[in-house]
């Protein structure tokens, strides 16, 4: 998929330098089924709600649908779809940012909090990314793609990839890191021993 | 490239765990394109509305509290697909986003000046999904999307994203619903404390319609059986006048922009 491809709003033109004519079309219906959850959790990754990344992944595969004469017969129709997926989690995000940090702090003010959950945690950083490090992430972990094929996905080239990948991890790695413990006075870290007096 | 192998494992487990999470059953292919049609005739039927915006007013409200799909129904009765079988007198709506003509090529868009008056009037269906209550009229495909919570029982709170549109209040509006036949398939719904006319107008025009248990389909929002209540596919964040709002672009507007927590 070319790189440079105009999007509609989120659904990019198929690119003409494609191969459109020699490949055989998959029926859709068989496409929509095999990839239907892998693009709901490929946008699930990018935003916390649950429901609407089930209605991102509907969206991208209608757009596929509508055009799947074209997009059918690309070398990656999945690849198309996934750009979809992206950019409309992307357009998602940017519109909710402000409400969710409303949302959060709200939530928090009640002690209405979720329940630690530690891959949660680990999407939660992952959101906090910038956005392009954030979809990298998804693309290569939850997608399970190739640098070469991210920056299909994407439209973007791989070394732009790799610094992405590698600065989000960098980034995430540091985030993960559990804070090393202060020690006390007897060298023990805080709050040890202290239960039992 | 350099590897991070802690970090590589956990974002491996968390991918693998975000995947499981995702097994839900796969809709059907026809709902989901039902669903898509009906976008598209939303659409359609925007550019009719804004050039009779003075004859026409429709409201809808979507509910979309965001997080959690899988969040408990607090709302009680009012989870799912309602409808309102009687049509609403004219109701004035403030746009307050741009919207603009969506064209194959996304970026090419034309925006319009912000919509200073939409008035619709018609048949309303509502969907609530979690804390997302849509609301749509589909005679001129016209959706509203607002927030609800249900503070405590017999009551829900509405609100509208500040940069979506909606009724274009920003202020949060409390109604009261009571089931008014056995069953709870009638729900009167009166407005408590809210500054927003177009809003009370909505909700007050009469009694809306439960769906029975045998004919609710268990996943309103996203392949309603009832095609009042459905929104369309790109109308999902937008305000009042969403048919005619273009699909978001996708340039690159917050590359360093922190997401949604």
């Amino acid at each position: 998929m070319g790189a440079s491809d105009a999007a509609d709003g989120d659904a990019p033109e198929p690119s003409e330098d494609e191969p459109a004519s020699a490949k055989e079309i998959e029926p859709f219906d068989d496409f929509y089924r095999r990839e239907y959850r892998g693009l709901v959790a490929l946008s699930a990754a990018l935003i916390r709600d649950r429901s609407m990344a089930e209605d991102i992944a509907q969206e991208a595969l209608v757009a596929a649908y509508r055009r799947w004469g074209e997009v059918g017969r690309l070398e990656s129709p999945i690849g198309w779809t996934r750009r979809v997926v992206m950019n409309k989690s992307a357009s998602f995000m940017r519109r909710r940012l402000v409400e969710l940090r409303a949302i959060t702090r709200l939530a928090s003010e009640r002690g209405d909090v979720a329940p630690p959950d530690s891959h949660e945690d680990f999407w939660r950083l992952v959101r906090k990314l910038p956005r392009r490090q954030a979809q990298v992430i998804a693309l290569f972990f939850v997608a399970d793609l190739s640098v070469i094929d991210i920056a299909d996905v994407l439209g973007c080239k791989e070394g732009s990839v790799k610094s992405s990948l590698f600065k989000a991890r960098q980034h995430l790695q540091a985030e993960l890191q559990p804070e090393p413990k202060k020690l006390g006075e007897d060298g023990k870290p805080e709050g040890e021993g202290e239960a039992s007096t | 490239m350099e590897e991070f192998p802690e970090l590589d494992a956990r974002a491996r487990a968390a991918a693998a765990r975000l995947r499981e999470d995702c097994d839900a059953p796969i809709p059907s292919l026809e709902s989901v394109l039902q669903r898509g049609r009906q976008g598209t005739r939303h659409r359609a039927v925007a550019g009719a509305v804004v050039a009779a915006a003075a004859a026409v007013v429709a409201f809808t409200v979507v509910p979309t509290l965001l997080p959690s799909s899988g969040e408990p129904a607090d709302g009680g009765p009012l989870q799912g697909a309602w409808s309102i079988p009687d049509p609403t007198r004219p109701v004035v709506v403030k746009s307050a986003v741009p919207t603009s003509t969506s064209t194959p090529t996304g970026h090419g868009g034309s925006t319009r000046p912000p919509s200073e008056r939409i008035v619709a009037r018609g048949k309303w269906g509502a969907s609530v999904t979690g804390r997302r209550l849509t609301l749509t009229n589909p005679a001129t495909g016209t959706m509203v999307v607002q927030m609800i919570t249900f503070p405590e029982p017999g009551v829900f709170s509405v609100s509208e994203q500040a940069q979506a549109g909606g009724f274009g209040c920003a202020g949060t509006g409390r109604y009261s619903f009571e089931a008014t036949e056995a069953k709870a398939t009638r729900v009167e719904v009166h407005a408590i404390d809210d500054d927003c006319k177009p809003r009370i107008q909505v909700f007050e025009a009469g009694d809306w319609v439960l769906p029975q248990p045998s004919d609710d389909d268990s996943r309103p929002a996203t392949t309603p059986a009832e095609p009042t209540a459905e929104p369309g596919p790109e109308d999902t964040d937008a305000g009042t006048e969403t048919p005619s709002s273009p699909p978001p672009s996708d340039a690159e507007t917050t590359a360093s922009e922190p997401a949604d927590d």
